[in-house]
């Protein structure tokens, strides 16, 4: 039996399906389409195109998108590997801190119900307390990390005098220290608002925190981009993507431990006082929190597969 | 050899179906999925066959063949031969043991 025996629909459906396959084609990374874009579309034109047939096209999309090494000829080295896995954990990194302030401010923080069980429970005042363990000692590897990734980078600039690789590393540290004495600014003014306790907010007070929230934006922004153009023209040392990759691995630790406390909490939280506005909010916090920690763990993974296959790897 | 057929991952029963079919000479995409569903009556979509065809050409096992109108064929290396020698002697050992254990039962 052929495949094409097999076909139920109607001419006009088969026909409406392999167009749809043929768009679905370009969900395929360009290096993909090059090499085997033109075969599958003959195999398409040939082959009956059922609804699972797209779908498996999709799935296949997002397989080339995950394994962009498949296609010969277009494998990354491991320095941009690991570098564009910096990358993507710096954007996690954002995605996950903007959530964790929307926790802090927009929703209602789930903290003293979490304080009222582990209070009653010291199995869960267990867990808690290594959760915080871990991620306290997540953020001192992270920033060692990150303070050796880019004092080996400028180390290695400043030998070479690359000042493609210096001026966006320069306004990168001038970007955090203005932001450093923005946010000193913002704190030393909030503390002289006039009132004990609960004190109502003046004008100015909001003005200079919502400038403070624009302008932290604009600084991740701009601190993004410096970043990458360091990360991509600079040159990485083998010991520097060990490092990275612990740090990575160390951030998808500490969010998903992060993650887990937030929605146990806010489940608590719900338990006792039910609220749709806390619980639609608590779910985009935790969705966004999850997807953080998605991407965190996909970066390891894809940067640990890069080295694990490298000669350097192999030889540890 | 275990490290390479792990690298397959979901797509392993796919390429070594692909290996199969071309044991007999080179093919393309779509004379690939028509003798693979009539030897084993596993119906490839392009999608999964792609993934696994191109796990393949990478790992050595397969080669491409100048295109025929827009059809590429595809042959078997003397590596990818070698693999799905092996393959088959390693499912063989399963399909004797296996009916072997259900005739004593």
């Amino acid at each position: 039996m052929t495949p094409t025996s097999r076909n139920p629909d109607t001419q006009v459906g088969r026909q409406r399906k392999r167009r749809l396959a043929v768009r679905l084609l370009r969900l395929y990374p360009h290096s993909w389409r090059d090499r085997y874009g033109e075969e599958v579309g003959a195999l398409i034109a040939q082959h009956p195109v059922r609804t699972r047939s797209l779908l498996n096209l999709m799935l296949g999309a997002a397989d080339a998108w995950t394994h962009p090494g498949l296609v010969r000829g277009t494998e990354q080295s491991l320095s941009l590997r690991v570098r564009t896995s910096h990358l993507v954990v710096m954007s996690a990194s954002a995605l996950f801190t903007l959530a964790l302030i929307g926790l802090l401010h927009g929703v209602h923080d789930p903290g003293p119900e979490w304080q009222s069980v582990t209070g009653r429970s010291p199995g869960i005042r267990s867990l808690v307390n290594l959760v915080e363990a871990i991620g306290g000692v997540t953020v001192l590897v992270a920033l060692f990390s990150f303070v050796v990734v880019l004092g080996s980078t400028a180390r290695q600039a400043l030998s070479a005098m690359r000042w493609d690789v210096l001026r966006p590393l320069i306004g990168f540290g001038t970007i955090v220290m203005v932001w450093l004495a923005c946010s000193v600014a913002v704190v030393v003014e909030a503390s002289s608002r006039p009132g004990i306790g609960i004190r109502p907010l003046r004008m100015i007070d909001v003005i200079v925190e919502l400038l403070w929230f624009l302008g932290t934006l604009a600084a991740a922004v701009g601190a993004t981009v410096c970043l990458r153009r360091v990360l991509i023209r600079g040159e990485l040392t083998h010991m520097v993507m060990r490092i990275a990759r612990v740090t990575t691995a160390a951030i998808a630790v500490a969010m998903a431990a992060t993650l887990l406390t937030t929605v146990v909490g806010g489940i608590l939280m719900l338990n006792q006082q039910p609220n749709l506005l806390d619980a639609g909010s608590l779910a985009v916090v935790a969705a966004m929190m999850a997807v953080a920690t998605v991407l965190t763990a996909l970066a390891f993974h894809r940067s640990t597969g890069g080295y694990l296959r490298s000669p350097a790897g192999s030889q540890r | 050899m275990r490290t390479t057929e792990k690298s397959l991952g979901r797509f392993s029963d796919a390429g070594l179906l692909v290996l199969a079919s071309l044991a007999d000479g080179p093919k393309h995409g779509y004379a690939m999925i028509a003798d693979i569903d009539q030897f084993s009556g596993t119906n490839l979509e392009p999608g999964t066959l792609y993934g696994a065809l191109a796990r393949l050409e990478k790992s050595g096992w397969i080669e491409p063949l100048e295109s025929e109108d827009r059809r590429r064929p595809y042959r078997l290396t003397a590596v990818g031969e070698k693999v799905l020698r092996h393959q088959l002697t390693t499912l063989q050992g399963v399909v004797k043991t296996g009916t072997a254990r259900l005739a004593l039962s």
